[in-house]
């Protein structure tokens, strides 16, 4: 066990665990697949690693085939979050808890469920940049006097 | 490396379980409350757990300035991860992915994977970031909501991983890899021309994977659109 | 010409009426379910017949097997088929009486609704008592046994819907079980002594408890274990007291009578109820050696008559008269049976003579219980002699074929029921005279006890004729049209049976045809021919004429007499209608206990084992409630638990594998 392949994967075992913790106990369901995308990640850094201490390619080789199959998965899990947030209007995974037995008490203290609602951002003040190249001719009049332009949040 | 030397029993329980220790009270105290994030204790802590880490895990067998680039990106790596799990806000948790993902690029370029970094950078950092942005902001996400600042379960989460952690770095000291590993010196040789021999190992090894891959990507395209366009009539 | 195989033919075409009754009956056989029923049994009559006429099979006794029924260490079982001179007797008998019964049913039975049930039920019948007869161990005797008692109670309880029918067929069932108990524990007890003790090995093909077992090994046992042969004797004569109806058991006789009357006639007379006396004829290679087990079947016997003739003389349902009848009879036979005392031709001698007198009785008993039963039909169900009256102008061949059982059961020479009883009476005088030493004055005792059961038979019998069809003619009301004589096909067995009990007893006894067939049977073949005794022949008819003057001039002549006698003697007179208050007492000493054994058992069953069988059902449920607060149906929590199991199986790989 090289000093080189020993750090790599303990490397790897550490953004692991951070994959797993942020999976468990996250509840937004764009942030729990980022942390998948973490134990991921960390799999190729292993992969790399024993490529790298075996001598041949066929660590990296197969990490391409993680990639692949990541970029897919991500794909699709992010069109299914999608089409979920249309059912219920929020991307909780706490919504979700038909298959569970009915009477099970939920652990969300009562005053907080009042509150499902997003912490009021501060308005802020973004640029407004100044358009590139040429404005198109549009059959209506000129875009800057079209509805709805000026907000950009 | 403290806990590769022949350590007595005492020590051992010490070694593996400090850092894990540390870093278990700094994550809950960073996420135990809504009000508490980013407070400076639960920073030293997890700072003194990255750095106990450090002192009994890490194996400074290398030459110089690998080691240190190796710490660098390691570090890199590890404060990126904090921070993407403390944090609240979805859109600001994927920019600290991004950050995670340039430095294990880092790391995959020491070890001779160029191409490989070069790829994972174009298609994490490049299109999945930000197909996750885009999503984001189709689920109208403006800011954290209560349910981003609330943490399910952290002590059982942080316990879990703490123990699946401590085994696994056990492990590591005990393993011997099976088969030829390489002197260190040994593999700067390949480490020329690496695209063309990674070319060679997935074409001519692999060709049946690599064809299949594709057509995976091919199926995961049209499922995407099939489930959008369902998702759109639905809405509509 | 009778082959090995073909004896099955016996048993077996009765079996394919009832099955094909019991599959067909209901819809396509409705009304004419009889015919395979009498077809069935005729097929069987025909060719035990033909067994009779064609000597070689009562030379020769012989055994066909059919197949192994199972085999349990040293003891192997087969079924099979025994047949010797007895065997053949008796199926002759049960054929040809089951036959005409299943005819004088036929007219019987016409409009029930439970037609094909019936014939269903004796073509069972039919094959069980057949089988019976025909096993060849003790165990198949055994299951053919509580077969006939299986059917004795589906035909009892044939109009199940009246309670006393039901209750009358229970009681018949479960009194019967009580002598089968003791039944089966002879032998288990036959089986210990003659496996273990003895430690005999059967010739190949023959079982432990095969007849024959019994035959070779019987005087070896008798050296050895004399003591556990009369214990063994006296539980195997226990199911002979359930099954033939002695003191104590008796009680479920006269009560049987809520069946038909054909089910009386056939099974509560002529064939079920000899099976106790049939079982304890075929033992006799045993029975020889214990004379004191003799002794108590001949006391027994001997009560059972004696009571059961009293009973008789005060009772005024007309079959309960019969039924009392047939159990005062089956006693002689019994007494007859225990008068061989020890000594080899002395039994052969007293086991023939039973023998004769079962033959006998089975035809003229089956024929005053058909009688009874076509007085019956023409009086519109009402059998009690006080409300009939003179119906010897109405029902001619009625009246004259019972005039003719009626003098046979009295024991007018030259019917039959004479040359029986002489011979039994002469029997019971010998063992008087020639016994084992220390018993011979019980058998004087016996013998008078029997003079004074035939003077009391005499007397009830004629009593019973006498009050039915003689005096001024009565007809109660339920009769209705009905009041004239039975149709053709009830008349006609009526006929047969009473010109069979006529001839006989001529035809067998003073010619000894009956002797010499049966001195063939082991255990039966040591006696000479019996010779005439001109004392016991008088005194027999003596005593049978006296009995039938009495009953003439009490119940023609006088009949003031019978109540003036009844109310001169009334504490005599109630024992006498009450059946000596024997029921009373079962119940009050066995059956109420019994009850409220049964009632305790059952509140011990509800209050402790049904709660702590709840107890145990309510441990799963009580873990599902704990193990349901884990089914949250988050992801999240399913995710926490796969990984706790990788982490502990990655440890577990690592540290021990």
């Amino acid at each position: 066990m090289t000093p080189q392949l020993h750090n790599s994967l303990l490397i790897g075992a550490v953004l692991f665990v951070f994959g797993t913790v942020g999976f468990l106990t996250r509840r937004n369901l764009i942030v729990m697949f980022l942390s998948v995308e973490l134990m991921l990640q960390a799999v190729a850094l292993n992969l790399i690693a024993f490529g790298h201490a075996y001598g041949n390619f066929q660590g990296q080789a197969f990490t391409v085939f993680v990639l692949t199959v990541a970029a897919c998965e991500a794909a699709i899990a992010l069109v299914l979050f999608l089409a979920i947030y249309q059912q219920r209007k929020t991307l909780d995974v706490s919504i979700w808890h038909e298959l569970g037995e009915v009477d099970i008490r939920e652990d969300e203290p009562e005053r907080t469920k009042v509150a499902m609602q997003t912490e009021p951002v501060p308005p802020q003040d973004f640029e407004i940049l100044t358009p590139a190249g040429r404005e198109p001719v549009l059959p209506n009049g000129s875009p800057k006097t079209r509805e709805g332009a000026s907000s950009r949040a | 490396m403290l806990l590769a030397e022949e350590a007595t029993a005492v020590n051992l329980p010490m070694a593996l379980g400090l850092p894990i220790v540390l870093g278990a009270i700094g994550y809950l105290l960073a996420v135990a409350s809504p009000l508490r994030r980013k407070s400076v204790p639960a920073g030293v802590c997890l700072l003194c757990a990255a750095i106990s880490g450090w002192v009994f895990w890490w194996w400074p067998g290398q030459p110089p300035v690998e080691g240190a680039l190796c710490v660098a990106f390691a570090s890199l790596m590890v404060a990126c991860g904090c921070g993407m799990q403390v944090e609240a806000n979805p859109v600001y948790a994927a920019l600290w992915f991004a950050l995670v993902i340039l430095s294990t690029c880092g790391f995959f370029l020491m070890e001779g994977a160029a191409f490989i970094s070069a790829a994972t950078i174009i298609v994490y950092a490049g299109a999945i970031i930000v197909t996750f942005l885009f999503v984001i902001m189709l689920a109208r996400q403006t800011g954290s909501s209560i349910y981003d600042r609330r943490f399910r379960n952290p002590l059982l989460s942080i316990s879990l991983g703490g123990l699946l952690l401590a085994v696994l770095v056990y492990s590591f000291q005990q393993a011997r890899p099976v088969g030829a590993v390489a002197a260190a010196g040994a593999l700067t040789a390949l480490e020329v021309d690496t695209v063309m021999q990674l070319g060679n190992a997935l074409f001519v090894d692999h060709l049946w994977s690599v064809e299949i891959a594709g057509v995976l990507l091919l199926v995961a395209t049209f499922g995407t659109i099939l489930i959008a366009i369902q998702t759109r009539e639905d809405a509509a | 010409m009778p082959s090995d195989a073909l004896i099955w033919l016996i048993p077996a075409s009765p079996l394919a009426a009832a099955v094909l009754i019991a599959l067909a009956g209901k819809r396509w056989l409705r009304t004419s379910s009889h015919i395979p029923c009498i077809a069935g049994i005729g097929i069987s009559a025909l060719y035990a017949l033909g067994l009779l006429f064609a000597t070689s099979v009562s030379e020769h006794p012989h055994t066909s097997i059919a197949y192994q029924w199972f085999s349990i260490g040293d003891l192997t079982v087969p079924v099979a088929a025994y047949a010797d001179a007895l065997t053949v007797m008796m199926l002759v008998m049960v054929t040809c009486v089951g036959f005409m019964v299943a005819i004088f049913a036929a007219g019987y039975m016409h409009g029930d609704g439970g037609y094909p049930r019936f014939f269903a039920e004796v073509s069972l019948f039919v094959f069980s008592m057949t089988m019976l007869v025909l096993s060849s161990n003790l165990l198949l005797l055994y299951v053919f046994w509580e077969a006939v008692g299986l059917c004795s109670y589906l035909l009892i309880g044939f109009w199940y819907e009246k309670p006393s029918a039901a209750a009358a067929a229970k009681k018949a069932f479960l009194v019967n079980r009580i002598g089968d108990f003791g039944f089966a524990i002879g032998i288990f007890l036959i089986w210990m002594l003659v496996g273990k003790h003895l430690n005999w090995q059967p010739p190949a093909g023959q079982s432990l408890l095969d007849y024959t077992t019994i035959f070779q090994v019987a005087g070896e046992l008798n050296a050895k274990y004399h003591g556990w042969l009369i214990v063994a004797s006296l539980c195997l004569f226990a199911g002979a007291v359930g099954k033939s109806a002695q003191f104590p058991l008796h009680v479920w006789l006269p009560d049987a009578m809520e069946g038909p009357t054909p089910v009386s006639a056939l099974i509560h007379a002529a064939t079920m109820v000899t099976a106790g006396v049939y079982m304890i004829a075929r033992l006799s290679p045993m029975l020889v050696h214990v004379p004191e087990a003799q002794l108590v079947v001949a006391i027994i016997g001997g009560i059972t008559a004696l009571l059961a003739a009293l009973i008789a003389l005060t009772q005024h349902d007309l079959k309960r008269i019969l039924a009392y009848s047939t159990v005062s009879q089956l006693g002689l036979m019994f007494v007859a049976l225990g008068s061989g005392s020890g000594n080899a031709q002395l039994l052969s001698a007293a086991g023939i003579a039973a023998l004769f007198h079962l033959f006998a009785h089975a035809f003229f008993k089956a024929l005053l219980f058909l009688g009874a039963g076509s007085v019956m039909h023409a009086m519109g169900n009402v059998i009690d002699i006080r409300r009939f009256g003179g119906l010897r102008k109405i029902m001619p061949v009625t009246h004259w074929t019972f005039l003719v059982g009626s003098l046979a059961l009295a024991g007018i020479p030259p019917l039959s029921g004479f040359w029986s009883k002489d011979e039994i009476l002469v029997v019971v005088g010998e063992a008087a005279a020639h016994g084992h030493e220390p018993y011979r004055n019980y058998y004087a005792i016996l013998q008078n006890v029997a003079l004074l059961v035939s003077l009391l038979t005499a007397f009830y019998t004629f009593r019973a004729y006498f009050k039915t069809f003689w005096g001024e003619t009565k007809i109660p009301k339920e009769a209705g049209h009905h009041a004239h004589e039975s149709p053709r096909v009830m008349t006609w067995p009526l006929v047969a049976l009473a010109v069979c009990a006529a001839l006989v007893g001529v035809a067998l006894g003073p010619t000894h045809a009956f002797f010499h067939h049966l001195e063939h049977t082991p255990g039966l073949d040591a006696a000479d021919p019996p010779h005439m005794s001109l004392p016991v022949m008088a005194m027999g008819t003596m005593a049978g004429l006296l009995g039938i003057s009495m009953a003439w001039y009490i119940y023609v002549r006088r009949p003031s007499v019978a109540m003036n006698l009844s109310l001169q003697f009334p504490r005599a007179y109630l024992f006498s209608l009450h059946k000596f208050f024997l029921d009373e007492v079962y119940v009050r000493f066995i059956v109420r206990p019994i009850e409220g054994l049964a009632a305790d058992s059952g509140t011990f069953d509800k209050s402790f084992i049904d709660r702590a069988v709840e107890l145990v059902g309510g441990v799963p449920a009580w873990f599902g409630r704990g193990f349901r607060q884990w089914q949250t149906g988050l992801v999240q929590s399913y995710a926490a638990i796969m990984f706790m199991g990788v982490a502990v199986l990655v440890a577990l790989i690592f540290f021990i594998g």
